[in-house]
């Protein structure tokens, strides 16, 4: 077997070299518009897209390297296989004396290893770049070498995609290439699961079963029959990922595209909204398909515009509306593990440092021109000496003061203003007994809409039990309790214009956290507050929560009915309606059609029911894949009872009757070995 | 007589869509013998030689090659077996050598000697790269490379297509050489008929998917005959006569080819009343193209000829 | 060796009918003398290129004939002439020849004068095989 490893991996080193060779490029030049971004950011002002300064994050550095491996491992395999297309060359391959595993396995090391030559060696090059001092100006920690790790993982199974699709020996050209669908799995879903060992746990799987199908290939020289049963068993799960990916696709495109113009997408939007005054609208937006907005009151009365008499205008209606900042306390693991905000936040650009909030709680800075670390801004502790308490990893809404020098942390029971040129903080709060810190924002601007010179420097914070306002000196200007910080985690204030003293100045809403609102059946309130003079509550609400509706087009559903039943069901609840409907009349009618194939191609009636139930449970894809799969026998008239029987089989399945010898001709001549 | 048989088919089918290339083949190869397996394009010779290599699935029946199911042929089993394509295809990278090489790492029992003897024997430079041999330097190359480990079986097919008359003698002596061990077996098709009269000891005949004639070379030679009957007048309506090939009329003959000549058919044709009967041996070749040629009587009568257009 | 064979394909005779018709020749025109040996079968094969089968039963046909012999572990020699063929038998063979000669003469306008003088001349011109004599009967 070393010797087929060893001719494997000359004969495609070409590739490799030049897979190698591009991705090197590929990751030379992101890397350096990373560099060009720190630039920009240094020298302009703001915060920008920070994600692009950890190159191991880095957003487009990532799809570029899903892309390339993807296409790589793809390119690797096709040409790995297709090195032995030649008939004859094939069987110079088989004929030797190793098992087809072993070939298999021969294969498939060395085009694994030219795969992590190529893929690899470029990630492993990026990577000791970055851990470098003074390569990379921003934080580092080994688990941001997870995503691109997870990414290289899924070019794996599209080198056993390309590998199965230069060996199939399939009737169609198409169905050659399904298992490409397959493959596709992982690189869309590494983007889009939270956690590394999801995205490795499905990349294992779909490797698992394109690589036995792989492997069945092997056995069977490309062919469905002579296959083991493992191996048959891969190649239909494959085969039926890329029909159902295709037929889906192909539906949706079609539908969309041709019966467009018929369809009939519309959405109800709603939200409540809050006048200067304090008054309460119901503002709904409906796209019908034409948008419109209709603006009520708490009672259902429509709101009329007192210039003109008519429903008041979105545009008018916007210039009362009163002014308000809204924050929301984090919860953990928002962020997808190849997020560069899971790790980090920059906090600030000031004398070419640039600041980062790491999720571990520290504030360090890094020198733009030496891209070193140089030190890091810590709380103070009670005796005044440098603390080691973590800041909380919480999102920056702003900060009264706008100079980008100066924001503000806070640790958990202590609100700071940092200021990033003298490099010192200043406590603004702190929290006296054993409360919590959830989110802060500062606000600085007009009080109200239009009016410039009444102007509002304040702080706006929310801890786990209460929710103040403070001044611009920390002090309170209200604190009222919080109703569960877990259960409304989003909090927002109005500031409203009191016209006397028994008006009130403030508001205060509370939005329920969606998926706990979602479990307990929408049943959750928005809850609002208004504050009145001297700090209390003056009147409270609990508004139900509007949620949107919207008509997805049936052009859409129409594709959608294309799934197999069990998912249309999980998908649309409602057991009778009428796309379910659909759904599961396609499969049967499909399932019907299968049925009939097996019995005209005398199946024996075990594989009839297992083909027939497979195609009920997946619908048209099952269909597809039934089709693509299975080779059925010929048959022929049986010369003794006459009706159609399968060549393959020694005895006829109506009248037992063998096949007849073939017919003599008189011209026979047959001798037997002369005895000497 | 099992025993002795290293390839054994039963009702060996393949179907290729809905006909078959080849149709119930009972054969028997005994052991240390050259087989000829011969037959017109298409008659599924090829398809039967991979049946028997493994490498295509057969439809129906069973088969055996050195005792052990074609559909499941061991890697000990392939170790004795060596397989002659007849695209003589290699990967086009590799030089000479490093086929060898490549190809020594995969046997127990490889022969460098005889490897080096029969590139040497083809005129083949060590550093050479397959993909610049012409098509006899790489049939030698294969060749040698199948003949290398010493295999007790051979599977040839049609070993001798495209090869320049140097190098097509060089095969054929290089198959003489491997009779030298008795237990060696060549099982080999080809349409080089001079070359199959040469070295093989039997042949089959493949007719369009189905076999038609398998017995020693002799045999077939004998069995094919032709006979002349010369008559005073024009010659009579031919009755039926088991194994008829061909039958030609002129003005005062009737040629006559006929399989299993015997004692039955001189007795019908005497019947005839000729004025001379001859008995005409056919060569093999002559032999063969009657065997697979185009059956029936054709008339050359002159003056029919020349009343034709 | 003072025989050289040859053979060819594609002919109607079979290739061991060739191989004996040449070694019966060479007998007949004296240039194989009793005692002589010819080649092994497998170098015989292996020079003309042949299956070694058929140069054996070329070797087997001469051995029935007598014309042949098999010493073990030495090859194969000629044999001083034993009549296998009893004079009938001989007859039997030779009249078709004699027929063959003289009805392509008669074709040819050769006259019987003519015919009898070639003849007296060929035997003249044939040495006769050692060791072959019809004393021997």
């Amino acid at each position: 077997m070393k010797a087929l490893i060893e001719k494997d991996l000359r004969e495609n080193q070409k590739v490799a070299w030049l897979g190698l060779l591009i991705f090197s490029l590929l990751l030379l030049a992101t890397y350096l518009s990373g560099i060009a971004t720190l630039t920009h950011l240094v020298e302009g002002s703001g915060t920008g897209d920070f994600s692009a300064l950890q190159p191991l994050l880095s957003p487009s550095l990532l799809a570029e390297a899903a892309y390339f491996c993807a296409i790589f491992g793809v390119a690797l395999g096709w040409l790995q296989s297709r090195n032995e297309a030649h008939r004859d060359l094939w069987a110079f391959l088989i004929h030797r004396p190793v098992t087809r595993t072993e070939i298999f396995r021969g294969k498939t090391i060395a085009g694994l290893c030219l795969y992590v030559f190529g893929a690899g060696l470029p990630l492993a090059v990026l990577l000791a770049a970055v851990r470098w001092p003074g390569h990379i100006a921003a934080p580092f920690e080994w688990a941001m070498v997870l995503p691109l790790a997870a990414i290289f993982l899924t070019g794996v199974p599209w080198y056993f995609a390309g590998l199965l699709t230069g060996l199939r020996q399939a009737r169609w050209y198409a169905s050659r290439g399904f298992g490409l669908v397959l493959a596709l799995l992982p690189s869309l879903c590494v983007f889009n699961v939270p956690e590394f060992w999801q995205a490795l746990l499905l990349t294992a799987v779909v490797v698992v079963i394109l690589g036995t199908a792989v492997w069945g290939a092997y056995q069977s020289g490309g062919y469905d029959r002579g296959q083991p049963v493992s191996g048959r068993l891969a190649l239909i799960i494959a085969m039926t990922a890329g029909c159902g990916g295709a037929l889906f696709a192909g539906a949706g495109l079609l539908f969309n595209l041709v019966l467009e113009p018929w369809s009939d997408l519309s959405y109800v939007v709603s939200n409540y909204q809050m006048t200067q005054d304090g008054s309460l609208y119901k503002v709904t937006q409906r796209a019908n398909p034409q948008v419109s907005v209709e603006i009520v009151d708490l009672d259902g009365h429509l709101l009329l515009d007192p210039k003109t008499g008519r429903k008041m205008e979105r545009e008018e209606f916007q210039k009362h509306l009163a002014v308000g900042a809204n924050i929301a306390a984090k919860l953990d693991n928002q962020d997808r593990f190849l997020n560069a905000e899971r790790f980090f936040a920059l906090w600030s650009t000031t004398d070419k440092t640039l600041w980062y909030l790491d999720r571990h709680g520290k504030l360090g800075g890094y020198d733009a021109r030496t891209r070193k670390y140089t030190g890091s801004l810590n709380p103070q502790g009670h005796d005044g000496s440098s603390s080691t308490e973590p800041f909380l990893r919480l999102p920056d809404y702003g900060n009264y003061d706008n100079s980008p020098d100066r924001k503000l942390v806070a640790t958990a029971r202590i609100l700071y203003q940092a200021d990033f040129k003298t490099r010192a903080l200043k406590a603004v709060f702190s929290l006296t007994n054993d409360d919590q810190i959830c989110a802060f924002c500062g606000y600085a601007g007009p009080r109200f809409r239009g009016d410039e010179n009444d102007q509002l420097k304040s702080l706006f914070l929310t801890t786990q039990k209460t929710v103040r306002l403070l001044d611009s000196e920390g002090r309170s200007v209200f604190a009222v309790p919080h109703p569960g910080s877990v259960e409304y985690p989003q909090v927002q204030i109005s500031f409203l214009r009191a016209t006397n003293d028994s008006t009130p100045s403030f508001a205060v809403w509370f939005f329920p956290e969606e998926e706990r609102n979602l479990k307990s059946g929408w049943k959750m309130p928005i809850h609002i507050l208004w504050m009145g003079p001297g700090q209390t509550v003056a009147k409270s609400a609990d508004l139900p929560v509007l949620r949107p509706s919207v008509n997805t087009s049936w052009p859409n559903e129409l594709a959608l009915a294309l799934l197999p039943p069990p998912a249309h069901l999980a998908f649309d609840k409602n057991v009778y309606s009428p796309w379910n409907v659909l759904s599961f009349v396609l499969a049967a009618l499909s399932a019907g059609i299968a049925w009939w194939l097996a019995r005209r191609h005398n199946s024996s009636v075990a594989a009839g029911l297992g083909w027939t139930l497979f195609v009920l449970l997946l619908g048209m894809a099952g269909l597809l894949t039934l089709l693509c799969v299975q080779e059925w026998p010929a048959r022929e008239p049986c010369p003794n009872c006459k009706k159609l029987r399968a060549v393959d089989r020694e005895l006829c399945e109506h009248c037992q009757s063998p096949f007849p010898p073939p017919e003599k001709n008189g011209t026979e001549i047959f001798a037997p070995p002369a005895t000497e | 007589m099992n025993e002795q048989a290293v390839i054994q088919t039963r009702g060996l089918t393949k179907y290729f869509g809905g006909k078959p290339a080849v149709y119930e083949l009972h054969l028997d190869v005994p052991r240390g013998c050259v087989f000829a397996f011969l037959g017109r394009n298409g008659s599924g010779k090829t398809t039967t030689i991979r049946m028997l290599a493994g490498l295509e699935q057969p439809t129906r029946g069973t088969g055996s090659i050195l005792g052990c199911d074609i559909r499941a042929l061991t890697p000990a089993i392939r170790a004795r077996i060596g397989y002659l394509t007849e695209e003589h295809q290699l990967y086009g990278w590799m030089s000479v050598k490093e086929c060898g090489e490549f190809q020594s790492k995969f046997f127990a029992r490889w022969n460098e000697r005889i490897f080096r003897g029969i590139t040497g024997h083809f005129g083949l430079k060590p550093a050479a790269r397959v993909k610049d041999l012409s098509r006899g330097e790489r049939a030698g190359l294969c060749l040698a490379l199948t003949l290398a480990p010493e295999p007790e079986l051979l599977l040839l097919d049609d070993p001798g297509l495209g090869l320049d008359p140097v190098a097509r003698r060089a095969l054929v002596e290089s198959m003489i050489y491997l009779t030298r061990k008795s237990d060696r077996t060549i099982f080999f098709s080809s349409h080089q008929l001079s070359d199959v009269e040469r070295v093989a000891d039997y042949m089959a005949v493949l007719d369009q998917s189905v076999l038609r004639a398998c017995c020693p070379l002799e045999k077939f030679q004998e069995s094919v005959r032709q006979v002349r009957l010369r008559f005073s007048g024009a010659p009579p309506a031919l009755p039926a006569i088991p194994g008829l090939l061909q039958a030609i009329r002129t003005e005062n003959e009737l040629r006559v080819t006929c399989a299993q000549y015997n004692g039955e058919t001189e007795r019908i044709l005497r019947a005839l009343s000729p004025v001379e009967m001859e008995t005409v041996p056919l060569g093999l070749e002559d032999a063969f193209i009657s065997y697979l040629g185009e059956r029936g009587e054709k008339s050359f009568i002159l003056s029919e000829l020349e009343a034709q257009p | 060796m003072p025989v050289t064979f040859s053979i060819h394909t594609g002919s109607n005779t079979p290739i061991y009918q060739q191989i004996a018709e040449q070694a019966r020749l060479a007998v007949a025109a004296g240039r194989l003398a009793p005692g002589d040996h010819l080649p092994s079968v497998r170098a015989l094969a292996e020079e003309l290129v042949v299956n070694p089968n058929t140069v054996a039963r070329a070797y087997a046909d001469l051995i029935r004939e007598g014309l042949l012999e098999a010493r073990a572990g030495r090859g194969v020699f000629i044999t001083r002439k034993r009549k296998i063929y009893s004079r009938a038998e001989g007859w039997r063979r030779l009249e078709p020849r004699l027929d063959a000669l003289i009805g392509e003469a008669m074709v040819l306008d050769f006259t019987r004068e003519e015919l009898r003088k070639a003849f007296e001349e060929k035997l003249g011109q044939w040495k006769q095989p050692k060791g072959g004599d019809r004393n021997d009967e």
